[in-house]
């Protein structure tokens, strides 16, 4: 037994990171945790960043891994740490999304952090299988009120999901959400066409689509993006507003002293320096760069839109 | 014909050489070494290949994949710690085959049957790659949902002794495997208000906890002096098998590859369940099956060319089609979109060296591993048989070790001892871990596929059956059912019968 405690308290010790601040912050290393397990965008985005940020605060910056609970683990690792500024978060859509689809949290999303930046975010586009005989967006919509479309989410709550569910509500159409777990095993269906349409990342999706594999009918972000510049938005085909994005932000646990946060800030802005925005562009990513407050903004928004939307459309069992 | 213009050339390259010995280097170390898997190897290398041109880095990281399946088997068969999931069936024979002193022919077989299965696996690979990515978009949930029942039903037959306790496993197998966010209504299943269990509970630590955990546990009650095994006896000479030991292997090695090929591509299935279902087909077809779980050669010989095959044609789905089959494969993507490529139709197209670089280090990956495994057997053998004093304490830290990298969850080591102990029990009152497992990682997939099957069917059973592919497993499936229930009863008959007469 001894065994396991010296092996526990080990693994333990090497988690606590670094001292607490005293004088000039950062003493020592920075821990960027990642809500999703390594080798998806967001890991990516992070292990780009972190080197960089870590060069401008003259420490480095640790991506530490802690998937699962879309999202909740890390958010409640990152909630109950000190806050000191050591211990950051780089969170997703998933943030605003699961207190409304998850029955109870053991963390308040609202009070329990603060955002330090909104880093960047990741287009969608709505793809459907060609055997789907409309080529427009607008033919979609029209197809979906008289046909039965199926749609593939990657779980409840997910961005493929609430995306998708934010159409129906705004155009009154129907479609039937078909679940997977994770992303992968819903493009395998959507490919061989056993369902219909899906909310994707543009990177995932692209290739796809230009083998001729699947139909691309709109971008889900407010505005076109420079590598799909003949791709209209759903918001300019009638639905102004609509906006989904897969955004990824830096928030640490509240209370983190203002100068310190603002030094992270500053750290986190000013490492997108136009050789990192390349890298990130090239990820399929967009690069952003912007506030804590931009990401207040962002939260704020989003809380109460997936909220009224989640009540709608019954997307929780509970 | 790009094999050899573009693929050798790449593959050969000095660099690529050494990245690919450095990968099936550390997959056989990682593999042997229990606690140690596939996917947490490849993510302690991940951050490496950051900086790696992206060809050395995929063949490296491909090289560890395989090298795993190969070293796992190690463990097994000497020590009955299955090194990743997908060798935990050769336990049930290897070890068996360790214990009768058998433990060089055992380890000779399965070094071949690997070898034999990769290289059937690449050439599948290779010639049917167009035709494999159309057969795995076939597969649809109604598909899926068929053969996994298939799966379940090969699980029930894998039991040793009772069949009751055999299905009783699957029962608990299946019911483990629900815990966590349901993800049809989101509902919470079996978390008991623990917020590590939303997500369900992890393979790895299921795994690690029935077999490793329990074996080390079983092994502080036994005599110190009982358990020095037969080890030190697995010399070159000892490797040798008999010319009946070659012949019950030569078609159990075919069967086995076929079954790997055809399982492999399937995103979700891959080696675990391949190594699973082709060890009962062995049982199945054999003429005596009350040898197996006592040290037959087929079942050790089946399983490991078929993970091994399976782990070849699982590459077709991840770069053909950018979907992985597995957390590892998801892994090896993540490694490719780090350096802006990105896996699918076109990557053939757009990077024929890396695509043909690959498939061709498949190749050299494997004959260095027959090198690695044969001649130095020994290495791992020593590695092995250290004192029990000194390997199990170092086992213990390995498993948690290997399991916390893969998680990143303290709660998971607790979870990991909670089932060591489980394990204990289940083996004092006589009950198998294997179906289990086999329960846990099909049952998920079953209950997946099938509301998925029926919210495309319009709730409509009948257009499931309807299908020609989903049909048609099904209805082998029911046919196998009946065989099996024909069997028992006759021997049942037999018995009273006999009973009578005496």
């Amino acid at each position: 037994m001894k065994m396991f405690y010296a092996a526990a308290t080990l693994l333990a010790g090497s988690l606590i990171a670094a001292a607490p601040a005293r004088a000039e912050f950062p003493e020592g290393p920075i821990r960027m945790i990642v809500p999703f397990s390594p080798g998806g965008t967001t890991d990516v985005v992070a292990r780009r960043i972190a080197p960089k940020v870590g060069e401008l605060l003259g420490t480095s910056v640790i991506v530490d891994n802690r998937g699962g609970g879309g999202g909740s683990i890390a958010a409640q690792a990152t909630a109950t740490a000190a806050p000191d500024g050591y211990t950051l978060m780089m969170t997703t859509t998933s943030h605003t999304a699961n207190p409304s689809v998850q029955m109870s949290l053991p963390y308040d999303t609202l009070k329990d952090f603060v955002s330090v930046a909104l880093v960047a975010d990741q287009p969608g586009v709505i793809v459907a299988h060609p055997s789907v005989p409309v080529n427009t967006f607008k033919e979609l919509i029209e197809y979906a009120k008289t046909h039965k479309l199926t749609y593939a989410t990657a779980g409840p709550g997910t961005f493929p999901h609430l995306g998708i569910e934010l159409l129906k509500s705004r155009a009154g159409i129907d479609m039937e959400a078909i679940p997977y777990k994770g992303a992968g095993p819903a493009m395998t269906d959507l490919l061989a066409g056993h369902v219909k349409v899906k909310l994707d990342a543009y990177i995932t999706a692209n290739s796809h689509v230009q083998a001729g594999k699947l139909k691309l009918l709109a971008v889900s972000s407010p505005e076109r993006i420079p590598q799909l510049p003949d791709t209209p938005t759903v918001a300019e085909l009638g639905y102004p507003g609509y906006e989904v994005s897969f955004w990824m932000g830096i928030v640490g646990p509240a209370n983190i002293p203002e100068p310190v946060r603002a030094k992270l800030e500053k750290a986190f802005t000013d490492a997108l320096t136009p050789e990192i925005r390349a890298i990130l562009e090239k990820d399929g990513v967009r690069p952003i760069g912007g506030t804590g407050k931009d990401l207040d903004a962002l939260i704020q928004r989003e809380i109460p839109q997936w909220a009224k939307l989640v009540k709608e459309a019954n997307i929780t069992a509970n | 014909m790009e094999l050899f213009t573009i693929g050798f050339p790449t593959a050969f390259s000095l660099q690529n050489l050494a990245f690919c010995f450095a990968g099936v280097f550390l997959g056989t170390l990682a593999g042997a070494l229990p606690g140690i898997g596939a996917l947490t190897a490849v993510t302690l290398l991940l951050p490496i290949t950051f900086h790696l041109d992206p060809t050395a880095a995929i063949i490296m990281l491909a090289g560890v994949y395989y090298g795993t399946e190969y070293g796992g088997s190690t463990a097994s068969i000497l020590l009955n710690l299955p090194g990743t999931a997908a060798n935990a069936v050769t336990c049930l024979d290897g070890y068996p085959m360790s214990q009768q002193g058998r433990a060089g022919i055992a380890l000779f077989v399965t070094t071949i049957g690997s070898f034999v299965g990769g290289s059937i696996g690449i050439l599948v690979l290779l010639a049917l790659s167009p035709l494999l990515v159309a057969f795995s978009l076939a597969f649809g949930p109604a598909e899926y949902f068929a053969i996994m029942v298939f799966g379940l039903l090969a699980a029930a037959t894998i039991a040793q002794g009772s069949p009751i306790k055999g299905l009783g496993m699957v029962v608990v197998g299946l019911l483990l495997g629900t815990v966590g966010i349901d993800i049809n209504s989101g509902a919470y299943r079996f978390t008991f208000g623990f917020f590590d269990l939303f997500d369900g509970i992890s393979l790895i630590v299921l795994a690690m906890g029935l077999f490793g955990v329990t074996e080390v546990i079983a092994a502080i009650n036994e005599q110190a002096d009982t358990r020095e095994r037969k080890l030190n006896k697995v010399s070159l000479r000892s490797m040798i098998p008999t010319r009946d030991d070659v012949k019950r292997s030569i078609m159990p090695i075919l069967r086995g590859s076929g079954i790997g090929c055809l399982l492999g591509p399937l995103p979700g299935t891959g080696p675990t369940i391949a190594s699973f279902i082709s060890y009962s087909v062995e049982k199945r077809v054999s003429k005596d099956p009350s040898r197996f779980g006592k040290g037959a050669i087929e079942g050790v010989a089946s399983p490991e060319a078929s993970n091994n095959a399976a782990g070849q044609t699982a590459f077709v789905p991840t770069l053909l089609l950018g979907i992985p089959g597995s957390a590892t494969m998801a892994l090896m993507i993540g490694a490719l979109m780090i350096h802006g490529i990105s896996p699918g139709p076109r990557l053939m197209v757009n990077h024929p060296e890396m695509f043909w670089g690959l498939i061709a280090s498949f190749w050299i990956g494997n004959v260095l591993l027959v090198i690695l495994n044969i001649p130095l057997i020994g290495i791992w053998v020593r590695l092995l048989s250290i004192p029990s004093r000194f390997l199990y304490p170092i086992v213990v830290v390995l498993i948690c070790l290997g399991t916390y990298t893969a998680t990143s969850n303290i709660f998971d080591i607790w979870l990991l001892i909670v089932f060591g102990l489980a394990g204990y029990l289940m083996r004092i009152l006589r009950f198998e871990p294997a179906p289990v497992l086999v329960g846990f990682i099909l049952g998920p997939m079953v209950e997946e596929n099938l509301r998925r099957a029926m919210l495309l069917a319009d709730g409509s059973f009948l257009e499931i059956l309807s299908r020609p592919l989903a049909g048609s497993i099904i209805a082998l499936t029911v046919v196998l059912a009946v065989i099996l229930v024909a069997m028992g009863v006759k021997s049942y008959l037999q018995q009273k019968g006999e009973l009578v007469v005496e």
